[in-house]
């Protein structure tokens, strides 16, 4: 049977900056948002767009991942013609094949790809947080008649400088493609989210393969194919997209929810993005809580102050803590005369009676509690 | 451990939760903020390492069945377990004849092909956290045939009006009567739970059929309990019975208490429900709640003091709610004032802002109704 559109997921990537919060799980695997983590996203998108099959890239720590991601049936996809599909470099005849860069690995799983005979394969990356309607991007590269579509964010020229930039005609042809230039021509930025002709982007791969690259798609498969006369073009997306790379911003975009009314809108119920069940209690607000602009999942018990904070579930915070400007992981308790102020506290911990942890200055990450 | 088949039995034609149940039946009752009621009984049954399921429905089973599905959320193991609904193949013409016996004699081939040893039957409306091994461990260590499980209560009888009482002496049970309001110290509420193996359960049926078309399980087991090998357990922990508004509202005004909750929902013994993929609650810079149960999808803008607030519930400026439960999906327009009250699914609280009931009058705002 053919398949229209086939997703695969990058999701190999640590995530260094995000320090400790990676020490044992890939990035992609990190929380956000009060229940999600950041590969909720992707996969949720994929399975609002009517995409039913999708592979997902791990190699980086990827235990905790894998488990995650091969269920399915959390984003729905546990029909008979739908799945998840878990793709970690393996032993092959020829040696072990770790995934060299972005391209090398999808290169090493075209057998896993060509089972389903896709017409389109939508190369996505496991570390954003948006929301997007694929459906609609593939609908703009069929009317161009495109080989490859590419999404691109529209940056101001200073941050252009981060990305690799399109340089495009009125149309959104794209007839150059610069990594990280220091004189940026274009606003458009690529968000790493590709369609290709499969039959363009398997030719590509092997190519590349053959090659002394970085086998980098944004590097190598992209601008080659420019060179080769390929028609690509740009897709504008437009709406809250971001790359929690750090822990500065993995809090932003934390707080950014706390914004009445925010961009990301997650509350949409034609849009929703699906993560693990996990049962918990309710959340419960006790006589004595004082809670003001949050975001606070169930499992909670709130007995003390909290403040602009986005809390997971299963958080205990006892009559006398006080929260502020703070995210808080599952399964924290944060205890009497405790104070949390502008922290990302990690799973499990409990911060103990009138510990003080925090300064406003700036983001303190709060992965354990070793000499505190 | 007993391999055991678990019956979820419908209420008694007496048990009406005014308003609410107009519009499901009591097991797909909303119930502190995220859960249906039926998930405590199903989850008993789960936790009681219990795979197979039949759940009893006489009228109205669309929100039940849309609610239930195929019960994976409840970690039934969907090739090796199963859940059921089971509704009669009869139109129900005369509901004096529609009882629990006639719909499980309907379904007698598919209980006697179940692999269970035991059945354990129980009620949706009666919330409590107990372990049915336990129960069959008791029942196979005095060699009674059936058992049926009671709480002693003190001072408590209003809370259990209609329901019946075991009269229980030297610990034989020489009889059962309704309980009603007032005077009396102590009681042992029948919990409506019966445990016994499958072949009693069979035999029973048989002998109902035989004696009177009409027979509940209730009335069979009233009429015959000093004729039946009967053992009375005692059930220790927290007992409360959906049985009247009045009871689902004080019920659920206790629960907010979350030491009390704790004494059946917790880590160890989960109550499972289906999930509705909701955000985590949103509180705004004007919020104040105090003393509340909240779930999640619900954006707060307003006051809040002894609520239980269901899923996506959207509490809009200025708003001052008290001692009420607000079901899911609804909105409560700006200034609105709210006390004892029940606001049903996907209602609008938005003209008529001023709600006002008591605490012996609990008032009802009607499914997707706009006040």
């Amino acid at each position: 049977m053919k398949t229209e559109m086939l997703a695969m997921i990058l999701a190999g990537g640590r995530g260094t900056r995000l320090h400790e919060l990676t020490n044992k799980s890939a990035k992609p695997a990190v929380y956000y948002g009060g229940k999600y983590r950041i590969i909720d996203f992707p996969l949720s998108n994929c399975a609002n767009s009517n995409i039913s099959y999708v592979g997902i890239l791990t190699q980086y720590e990827s235990i905790l991942l894998n488990s995650y991601v091969s269920q399915g049936a959390v984003w729905g996809l546990e029909g008979h013609n739908s799945g998840t599909f878990v793709l970690s470099p393996r032993e092959k005849s020829t040696g072990f094949g770790l995934y060299r860069g972005t391209a090398d690995a999808i290169y090493q799983n075209i057998d896993f790809m060509d089972q389903y005979n896709p017409e389109y394969v939508l190369i996505l990356s496991g570390d954003h947080i948006y929301k997007m309607n694929y459906e609609k991007m593939l609908n703009f590269h069929k009317e161009n008649g495109a080989d490859v579509t590419v999404a691109a964010l529209t940056v101001t020229l200073e941050e252009a400088r981060r990305f690799g930039i399109m340089n495009a005609h009125e149309n959104k042809q794209v007839y150059q493609f610069e990594e990280k230039p220091k004189n940026p021509k274009s606003n458009l930025a690529s968000m790493g989210i590709y369609i290709f002709n499969y039959d363009v982007l398997k030719k590509a791969l092997i190519e590349d393969a053959e090659l002394d690259t970085s086998h980098d798609f944004g590097k190598n498969i992209i601008p080659t194919l420019l060179d080769e006369g390929k028609k690509i073009f740009a897709y504008p997306f437009s709406g809250y997209w971001k790359d929690v790379g750090t822990i500065d911003s993995l809090w932003q975009a934390n707080m950014d929810l706390l914004v009445e009314e925010n961009p990301l809108n997650l509350g949409d119920e034609t849009w929703k993005i699906f993560t693990e069940d996990v049962p918990t209690s309710p959340q419960f607000i006790g006589k004595t809580a004082k809670i003001k602009s949050c975001y606070i999942n169930q499992g909670c018990v709130i007995n003390g102050t909290v403040t602009n904070s986005v809390l997971f579930r299963d958080v205990n915070i006892e009559e006398g803590a006080t929260v502020i400007d703070s995210v808080i992981m599952p399964n924290v308790k944060v205890c009497k005369g405790a104070v949390v102020n502008k922290c990302i506290v990690a799973e499990g911990l409990t911060i103990k009676e009138n510990m003080e942890l925090g300064n406003k200055e700036e983001v303190e990450l709060v992965a354990s509690l070793e000499g505190k | 451990m007993a391999n055991i088949l678990g019956i979820v039995n419908f209420e008694n034609d007496d048990v009406i939760v005014e308003g609410l149940s107009e519009f499901r039946t009591i097991p797909a009752i909303s119930f502190l903020g995220r859960y249906r009621v039926i998930d405590f009984v199903l989850s008993n049954l789960v936790n009681s390492k219990i795979n197979q399921i039949k759940v009893l429905t006489k009228e109205k089973p669309r929100s039940l069945i849309e609610h239930i599905g195929g019960g994976t959320q409840y970690n039934i193991n969907s090739k090796t377990g199963s859940l059921d609904i089971l509704y009669s193949d009869h139109p129900i013409i005369n509901k004096l004849y529609f009882t629990d016996i006639a719909l499980l004699s309907q379904y007698r081939a598919s209980i006697e092909e179940t692999k269970a040893d035991y059945v354990v039957i129980a009620p949706s409306y009666m919330i409590c956290r107990i372990d049915y091994q336990q129960v069959i461990k008791q029942l196979k260590e005095t060699e009674k045939d059936i058992a049926l499980v009671y709480k002693e209560i003190k001072n408590e009888s209003e809370r259990f009006l209609g329901c019946r009482e075991l009269i229980i002496d030297d610990g034989n049970i020489k009889g059962m009567r309704r309980i009603r309001g007032g005077s009396k110290e102590c009681n042992n509420v029948f919990m409506e739970n019966y445990v016994m193996t499958k072949q009693i359960l069979l035999k029973l049926l048989d002998y109902a059929i035989e004696t009177s078309s009409i027979y509940s399980l209730m009335s069979l087991i009233e009429d015959n309990v000093t004729k039946f090998n009967v053992l009375p357990y005692k059930y220790e922990g927290y007992l409360a019975c959906i049985n009247s508004l009045k009871n689902y509202f004080d019920t659920s005004m206790e629960l907010i208490d979350q030491n009390k909750a704790s004494q059946i929902i917790d880590e160890q013994w989960p109550i499972y429900t289906k999930t509705n993929d909701s955000v985590p609650a949103f509180y705004s810079k004007k919020a104040k709640v105090k003393n509340s149960i909240i779930a999640n999808g619900c954006v707060i803008q307003g006051e809040l003091e002894n609520c239980i607030i269901g899923r996506c519930v959207k509490i809009k400026p200025n708003v001052k709610i008290k001692n009420s439960i607000i079901l899911p999906f609804a909105v409560i327009g700006e200034n609105s004032q709210i006390s004892y009250t029940v606001v049903d699914k996907r209602a609008t609280v938005k003209t008529v802002n001023t709600i006002n009931g008591d605490k012996n009058n609990i008032l009802y705002v009607k499914r997707r109704d706009t006040v």
